[in-house]
């Protein structure tokens, strides 16, 4: 279990740098995880990212975390789907291919199921990854799919000051209040 | 010369700072604060929305910060940002984003906290609201009252046993049918009432407390909050009575604050008294404190209003304070919605 006086990512990441022997100012670019996901994980990781950029003045990209987690999966030729856990019994899902020169394609956009009927969504040949998926199959994101993604043209150039991940949800209370209301919350609400 | 840049992310106030140290002087060198307007909307702080607009604000706030000392990152010695206490989703972007801030630019990193900030805060723009001195700290979130004899040491006297004074002003604006947040609304409204028209209760304030007593120092505003709401039921025009009940109110909450102060004034002997938070913008409390203080030949300090509220440079201040006495914290940092003010002293 996480211990909450530890927030373990940045000597992760600065452990790493360190093994490798790199600069930080030799850095390309910085690639994060956009989401969907726990909303505090995706802001952890957003706000060392852009911490880490502004210090070099670093590009900033980010990868959704469905096709990340394809990526990592290496799921061959092929199509998959990538499902994550998006809490009260659902899960966020999204459909990959990948070519034999190893590119990965998005086949649509993310969405959220109800988490029991990934079997009967499932397009017939594609192989399931994630949560829910069977034994082997049931992997989470790495950062080493960051590589694949990159190289796929699916870790887009983002704006490092406005950026942020896409949450797959609103907030509790914006959801209230658009209910309410009937109408999108907006800055001039 | 030492050069710190704040992080300030602990409710809905995204802010950036640099101060230096100039040989004995410390001097503010930019402050940015970006307040959130979307928590009006809700009548109070909602902690999801306030951590999202944290993440999209923080960079062009350190940006402007730098740019506005003619300063890059690389230029800094330390980076300080606030770790407790707070809204943990908030913090957590402002300490991750330090935290990657300071480690890419080779930075020492410096975990502040937040109230021990306020204590710093006044000293920015009056060289002289330094130890000894008695602290009223008062802000939405807290309600403290301390001795503090030395930057670093701190001695708690009193703190409130329920609401804190800018929450219950808060609470009581919302009662009067004014926005959020209350305070300068409610001490507007109540310039314009009579003080004898709605006369509340000094709540835990009696003549025979005695300093050994728990609730000598201590305060308490929920009970004050029940009157008004009270009061409010009970009025037949609510319209013409709104400001005298704000008086009231207002009268109640600032004698019973004033009333403690002048007692660890009197017992600590202290030349000094310096007010902090954003209930310290109350010209009315800061008045109040004044007079009650000039009888015992002490002296009051209170903020002005960008150093009241939650701001960077008391982070940048606090910070450097202990990046000056050799803390570097770890990557590690977390971020933690209740810790004690380090050097915090218990009660005797």
């Amino acid at each position: 279990m996480r211990d909450p006086s530890r927030e373990l990512l940045m000597p992760q990441v600065a452990d790493l740098m360190t093994e490798e022997s790199t600069d930080w100012g030799a850095l390309e670019c910085i690639v994060v995880g956009g989401g969907p996901g726990g909303f505090t994980s995706l802001r952890i990781a957003g706000a060392i990212a852009k911490g880490v950029a502004t210090a070099h003045g670093l590009e900033l990209r980010a990868v959704s975390s469905l096709a990340l987690l394809a990526a990592t999966a290496a799921i061959g030729v092929g199509t998959c789907v990538a499902t994550l856990d998006a809490m009260r019994g659902e899960v966020y899902a999204a459909r990959f291919s990948m070519n034999a020169e190893g590119i990965l394609a998005a086949e649509g956009i993310a969405e959220r199921w109800p988490a029991g009927t990934i079997a009967e969504r499932l397009p017939a040949g594609a192989v399931h990854f994630g949560f829910g998926a069977s034994e082997g199959n049931n992997r989470v994101p790495h950062a080493t799919g960051a590589a694949v993604l990159r190289r796929s043209g699916l870790a887009p150039l983002v704006d490092l000051a406005s950026w942020e991940p896409d949450y797959g949800r609103l907030a509790e209370a914006q959801v209230k209040w658009e209910a309410d209301h009937g109408r999108p919350l907006t800055s001039s609400a | 010369m030492t050069l710190v840049l704040g992080i300030e992310t602990s409710c809905d106030e995204t802010s950036a700072s640099v101060v230096e140290r100039r040989g004995a002087e410390v001097v503010l060198r930019s402050l940015v604060i970006l307040s959130q307007d979307v928590h009006r909307i809700f009548g109070g702080v909602v902690p999801e929305i306030a951590s999202r607009a944290h993440l999209t604000s923080i960079v062009p706030m350190v940006q402007r910060a730098l740019g506005d000392a003619g300063l890059a990152p690389s230029d800094m010695d330390a980076v300080a940002v606030t770790h407790a206490p707070g809204l943990v989703g908030a913090l957590l972007v402002g300490v991750g984003y330090a935290k990657g801030l300071a480690a890419a630019s080779g930075k020492a990193l410096v975990g502040v906290h937040h109230m021990e900030g306020h204590l710093f805060a006044t000293s920015l723009d009056q060289p002289d609201a330094v130890p000894p001195f008695v602290a009223l700290l008062v802000s939405g979130g807290h309600t403290m009252l301390l001795d503090v004899p030395d930057w670093g040491t701190y001695h708690l006297l009193g703190t409130t046993r329920d609401d804190a004074a800018g929450e219950a002003f808060d609470k009581v604006g919302k009662l009067l049918g004014l926005p959020y947040p209350g305070g300068p609304h409610v001490e507007r409204l109540a310039a314009t009432g009579e003080p004898r028209r709605f006369r509340f209760t000094r709540p835990m304030l009696r003549r025979d407390q005695q300093p050994a007593d728990p609730d000598f120092y201590d305060v308490s505003f929920s009970g004050l909050k029940t009157a008004v709401r009270l009061a409010v039921q009970d009025s037949a025009n609510l319209a013409d009575d709104r400001a005298h009940i704000a008086r009231g109110f207002q009268d109640a909450l600032i004698d019973t604050l004033v009333a403690k102060t002048m007692r660890a004034v009197k017992r600590h002997n202290r030349p000094r008294i310096v007010l902090g938070g954003g209930v310290a913008c109350n010209t009315t409390l800061v008045r109040a404190m004044q007079a009650a203080a000039d009888s015992l030949g002490a002296r009051v300090f209170a903020p002005s209003p960008r150093l009241a509220t939650d701001n960077a440079a008391m982070i940048a201040r606090a910070g450097l304070f202990h990046f000056e006495r050799g803390v570097r914290d770890p990557l590690d940092l977390s971020a933690f919605a209740q810790r004690p003010i380090p050097g915090l002293q218990p009660r005797d």
